[in-house]
């Protein structure tokens, strides 16, 4: 309600989606090439940063405030070489950021992180395909080919999603 | 008529989602500038997290009404309000935001409590002075935990108006105004009217409501009889409302008259606690006036009459405010004119009313209230104009008392020196 204030207090569940976006930063650094020292400070700056963003900036910064963790995450993808574990490690990167934005600290009522399951639990299915695809399928032209239309068809049906929401409407239907 | 499709989405993607999608677009690109396939699993989740949100939370527009009412007295001002939603919609994730309108500013943070499948909010704010006001609707809309989409919610929600004036014009209602209609002198008038004390029976007209009729009496004559009741009330007054413009600019002009307004609806309500006959008038360029009256019905017309009050930019001529007035009200009823006193013609104008026959009581908001106090280096300095303006305004008060007795209103939250004064009926017939 009203202009929401800075968090003085730590939530518990932040606490622990911080935890969980730390320890997945960490597991990724493990398979940049960038010496380690450097990836785990990449790794534990970003996700640091990240969460002294959302306590100064208050529980309405929203996502913007998750960009440090997300450009750690980014450059330490970019930095491992293609294995079945880095890809593994990048994709519960990425779900461990969006359970981190789940729990943005008192401007949502409680339970938001239980709620964020479905959502999140979606993305993880799309992930886990990907990723089994990916480690069982042969590597010929033929699959990278198909891989590289299907990509072309995601980034298509996301411009006409953001496009058209009414599409992702279930609306009952009028009567007159 | 089926148009689902037609009908615009109630789905609105949040500033988030082009930043995660944004980022997303990015890792695809550094996937295959770097030749790995690491990024590319970093950015499906990020790809597919808003679509999921949209398609994990309603997918259709929640229904909600919100009832509030506003309550505390004096500065502070309470809104207690609910959102009830339709059945089978869940408010679970719906966020209510509330602003403050205008100068009201929060005290205390909301309270809000999610209690079965509503939602339960307190809101603690506070009003700088008397004024009357409007909040708007609060914003309520769906967030998915993620806060990447919202979802408006639909319902019945409208703005709640609310009124603040001192606490002491409660004691108002004990005031006896002098007889307007039969003789004068200072008594209570009688009148028959639908309420009040038993005064005897009459034949029934065919507008009488069924709770008049007698009908014991009706059955002992065997012909309609409805009761009549004598109503005492302690005489009529009338609000008179000066909106002329004043040397002090329109900002303060507007600020005083949102006081003046709070007062005379403040003061109006007290009166017609007490069964008196109220009027209403505002002068500007002309007068805008409410006859006398009385009962909720016609406090509701007040108090419309005076939200309606604004800010002249001409000024009238103060005697056609003068030879108006006797057109509305009878020669003789109480007048408590309202105004800042900062014009030029005020003084003409409380003449002009004696001349036709009304006496005035005036209260006069003082604009030294409104200012804020200095800081710093300006503070002696400031202190000391503010003093030279005090004495000055006291000085030209002085000098109006001879026509009226009058009432320098500098702090907003009191106005026990109005009461006073109008309970003293020697002091109220002062010049």
């Amino acid at each position: 309600m009203s202009a929401p204030r800075p968090s003085t207090a730590t939530d518990p569940s932040d606490l622990l989606a911080t935890g969980l976006l730390g320890a997945a930063a960490v597991f990724l650094a493990l398979f940049s090439v960038l010496p380690l020292v450097l990836a785990l400070a990449v790794a534990l700056g970003g996700v640091a940063a990240a969460a002294a963003a959302r306590r100064l900036g208050g529980p309405a910064s929203g996502v913007a405030v998750g960009l440090p963790a997300l450009a750690a995450l980014g450059l330490l993808a970019c930095t491992a070489p293609t294995t079945a574990a880095a890809e593994l490690a990048a994709g519960t990167g990425a779900l461990a950021f969006l359970l981190w934005l789940a729990a943005s600290p008192k401007v949502r009522a409680a339970g938001a992180l239980r709620r964020a399951i479905p959502t999140i639990a979606l993305a993880a299915l799309i992930l886990v395909l990907a990723w089994s695809s990916e480690l069982l399928l042969p590597h010929v032209p033929a699959v990278l080919g198909i891989g590289g239309l299907l990509l072309v068809a995601v980034v298509v049906t996301i411009a006409v999603l953001v496009g058209r929401p009414e599409l992702i409407d279930r609306e009952p239907e009028a009567t007159s | 008529m089926n148009d689902p499709v037609d009908r615009p989405s109630t789905l609105h993607w949040r500033r988030g989602t082009f930043l995660v999608l944004g980022a997303g677009v990015l890792l695809l690109l550094a996937a295959f500038a770097v030749r790995s396939a690491v990024p590319i699993f970093l950015a499906l989740p990020l790809l597919i997290a808003p679509f999921a949100a949209a398609l994990a939370g309603p997918r259709r527009t929640l229904t909600a009404d919100l009832v509030w009412t506003s309550y505390g007295s004096g500065p502070d001002l309470r809104v207690a309000g609910a959102l009830r939603p339709a059945p089978g919609d869940d408010l679970s994730d719906v966020t209510v935001l509330a602003h403050p309108p205008g100068d009201v500013r929060e005290v205390a943070p909301p309270r809000v409590v999610r209690a079965g499948p509503g939602i339960a909010f307190d809101l603690s704010w506070q009003v700088p002075h008397p004024m009357l006001g409007s909040i708007d609707p609060p914003e309520v809309f769906w967030e998915d935990p993620l806060g990447l989409v919202t979802r408006d919610i639909a319902g019945d929600r409208s703005p709640l108006p609310f009124e603040r004036y001192p606490p002491e014009l409660t004691r108002l209602g004990a005031v006896r105004f002098e007889r307007t209609l039969l003789l004068p002198g200072e008594a209570p008038t009688r009148r028959i009217g639908p309420s009040g004390e038993f005064f005897g029976i009459r034949d029934a007209a065919p507008g009488d409501p069924p709770r008049r009729i007698n009908w014991r009496a009706t059955a002992r004559w065997g012909r309609p009889l409805a009761n009549e009741y004598q109503m005492d009330r302690t005489g009529d007054v009338v609000l008179l409302v000066d909106t002329r413009p004043s040397f002090l600019g329109s900002a303060a002009d507007e600020a005083l008259l949102a006081v003046s307004r709070a007062a005379a609806a403040g003061i109006a309500d007290a009166f017609l606690r007490a069964k008196a006959r109220v009027g209403y008038a505002a002068f500007g360029e002309f007068v805008d006036a409410t006859p006398l009256s009385s009962g909720r019905g016609h406090r509701l017309r007040l108090h419309q009459a005076i939200a309606a009050t604004r800010r002249s930019t001409i000024a009238g001529p103060s005697e056609r405010c003068g030879a108006t007035f006797g057109r509305f009200f009878p020669p003789g009823v109480s007048t408590i004119l309202i105004s800042s006193l900062y014009g030029a013609a005020e003084p003409e104008l409380i003449l002009y009313l004696r001349r036709r026959g009304f006496r005035s009581v005036v209260l006069s908001p003082s604009a030294l209230s409104l200012m804020a106090p200095a800081a710093g280096h300006a503070q002696a300095l400031d202190a000391l104009a503010d003093r030279i303006e005090r004495l000055d305004r006291r000085r030209r008060l002085g000098r109006l008392w001879a026509d009226a007795p009058i009432v320098d209103w500098t702090d907003f939250w009191n106005l026990s020196e109005l009461v006073n004064l109008l309970r003293q009926p020697a002091r109220r017939r002062a010049g």
